[in-house]
């Protein structure tokens, strides 16, 4: 199976600080992968690294065996990685629909028009708008949010807004999603709804996803790999079981065990 | 023919206009008439600057700068005209050769729009004004002090070509232009950056280019707004171009709501016509209360509608609300 994101010792370096150091992590193709570890481990920096917030110090990304290091993030999002936050950030006083539509412009699957043609609207335009739309209802269809499609996404319950928010990183038509605890906040059984959204998305659209969680039931369900980070470092990696019984694993979240005298 | 089609109401208010200015205008008491004139070209110049301060949430505060730039070029080239061969500006020729050089003093002022704007929006907020205002204040010493444009005097006798046809239809060239590309694909990258410039890069939308594309738009639009001005006073200096220009139109962009086309239509055709019909009142009161009137006005108006007096609506979603609240 291909590789949709390698890392090769990516580090990170914010003055004397080490936040990410040379972190080695291989997703194959349609997997869903899971990156965990306690607060500050420096997750979200890689994240901001894989997405080109940040500019690694030193080492090599590359998604679909295309270097990605030195490209804009939106430069980064037309090769096909997508990413949510941990804190949402949706176009809040936008609909939901227009919230999908502006993700689905940029997409490389959408035909692109200039200024004058939108002066125009040339039967090509609007030919264009109206397969963006019938995309952005499509999605919403799956992710249950069709029937509030003309509502403003400051509106949604909760758990809606993280729904609509993954929603619109497909749009762009990524191929590999990066979700930043996108569990973040919820209550049982929006976790539970969530879950199986994520397991169909991958299922349905043979996506690879990353995902960052605290919540370690929600990673145990629906990841096939692990990496766990701890100070910047990857101090293991497998799948949950193997993981979960690891015992540096437990120390970096519990602490360390006294040894008996 | 569906570009036509799609168009076709425009196109009829088009025509109004101008049947409206042969049959009307002509006959009009000319301080009514000026009022109109000064409300139209403050409608262009007030759409233009929300496309940048409403619809892309960039502060922008030296948009009389680019006003000046469109004045001084197309009234600098037809004074030059009129000069050489003024049977050039007779007839339809005449109004051919104005519509054109207008055209080229908006490119001009959306080349100054775009060198101005390269550097400066990558700032935001507060300093995004402060740098804008910076380039304003430059922009209008620049012409003080060049000799060619007439420096501190300014140019005199512009040929007086803005007609209430002109005048209107630009307004309406303004208003659809904007309309359109705010209901396409670079409308919605305008209102992302607006929303949030961090989701709307990650999301695929080349920000910086975005705003230069909303700012060298916004920046023609006021040239040509400046173009039409010359033409209509047939006097033009760098003090027309102040701050205090900068300010007007922000309050009408402001008042009328930040984000609603309606909303800049209305509040600059009241507020032009709010300062004249002032003026009455002086006779009466025999002190000159207009100023203090009209910030009373736009103080009493912030305090209780602080979005302005449509918000982010236009004209066709009030409608709207109204027939859903019928159903």
């Amino acid at each position: 199976m291909s590789i949709a994101l390698e890392t090769k010792k990516l580090t990170i370096q914010f003055g004397g600080l080490k936040a990410v150091s040379e972190l080695d992590i291989q997703i194959p193709e349609g997997s869903i992968f899971g990156l965990i570890g306690p607060n500050g481990a420096g997750k979200t920096t890689v994240f901001n690294m894989l997405t080109g917030v940040y500019q690694p110090t030193s080492g090599q990304i590359s998604a679909f065996g295309q270097n990605i290091i030195g490209f804009a993030p939106h430069e980064i999002t037309q090769k096909g990685l997508a990413r949510t936050f941990q804190n949402i950030r949706l176009f809040k006083d936008l609909s939901v629909l227009e919230n999908l539509l502006i993700a689905r412009d940029q997409s490389i699957e959408s035909k692109k028009y200039g200024l004058v043609s939108s002066v125009l609207r040339f039967p090509s335009v609007m030919q264009s708008e109206k397969e963006k739309r019938k995309k952005a209802l499509d999605l919403l269809k799956i992710f249950r949010l069709d029937h509030r499609s003309e509502e403003d996404a400051k509106n949604l319950p909760y758990g809606d807004q993280r729904r609509l928010e993954i929603a619109r990183a497909m749009a762009t038509g990524a191929r590999l999603l990066l979700l930043d605890e996108p569990a973040a906040g919820m209550n049982p059984q929006e976790k539970n709804a969530l879950l199986k959204t994520i397991k169909f998305i991958r299922d349905e659209f043979k996506i690879t996803i990353l995902l960052i969680e605290h919540d370690m039931k929600l990673v145990m369900g629906v990841c096939e790999r692990i990496a766990v980070l701890d100070y910047g470092v990857k101090i293991s990696e497998g799948t949950p079981q193997q993981v979960q019984g690891d015992p540096a694993v437990i120390e970096a979240y519990l602490g360390k065990t006294e040894k008996k005298a | 023919m569906s570009v036509l089609k799609s168009m076709s109401s425009w196109l009829a208010v088009g025509a109004l206009v101008w049947i409206l200015d042969f049959a009307v205008m002509g006959q009009m008491n000319p301080y009514f008439f000026s009022v109109i004139m000064y409300a139209g070209i403050n409608v262009i110049l007030a759409v233009s600057l929300n496309l940048v301060n409403g619809f892309t949430g960039q502060f922008s505060m030296g948009h009389a700068g680019f006003m000046a730039v469109g004045a001084y070029v197309s009234a600098y080239i037809t004074t030059s005209l009129q000069a050489s061969n003024p049977e050039l500006l007779m007839g339809f020729q005449g109004q051919v050769i104005f519509v054109c050089t207008l055209f080229f003093a908006g490119l001009m002022a959306a080349a100054v729009g775009y060198i101005v704007g390269l550097p400066s929006l990558r700032l935001s907020g507060d300093y995004l004004a402060i740098v804008t205002l910076g380039f304003g204040e430059i922009i209008r010493v620049t012409l003080l002090n060049i000799e060619a444009v007439g420096g501190a005097r300014g140019i005199p006798g512009v040929p007086p070509l803005s007609s209430f046809g002109w005048v209107y239809s630009f307004m309406l060239f303004t208003i659809f232009i904007v309309w359109r590309i705010l209901h396409s694909a670079h409308g919605r990258a305008f209102l992302s950056v607006r929303e949030d410039e961090i989701a709307a890069q990650s999301m695929g939308v080349n920000t910086t280019a975005t705003k230069v594309k909303a700012f060298v738009l916004a920046s023609f639009l006021a040239g040509v707004g400046g173009g039409l001005f010359a033409h209509y006073l047939q006097f033009i200096n760098p003090t027309t171009f102040d701050l205090n220009r900068s300010f007007e139109i922000i309050i009408m962009v402001v008042m009328g709501g930040m984000g609603s086309i309606t909303g800049s239509v209305f509040a600059a055709a009241f507020l032009t016509v709010l300062r004249e019909a002032l003026r009455d009142l002086q006779t009466v009161t025999h002190v000159d209360l207009r100023m203090v009137i009209y910030s009373l006005f736009l103080i009493i108006l912030m305090l209780t509608r602080p979005s302005g007096v449509f918000g982010n609506m236009e004209l066709p979603d009030l409608f709207k609300r109204k027939k859903r609240q019928e159903v």
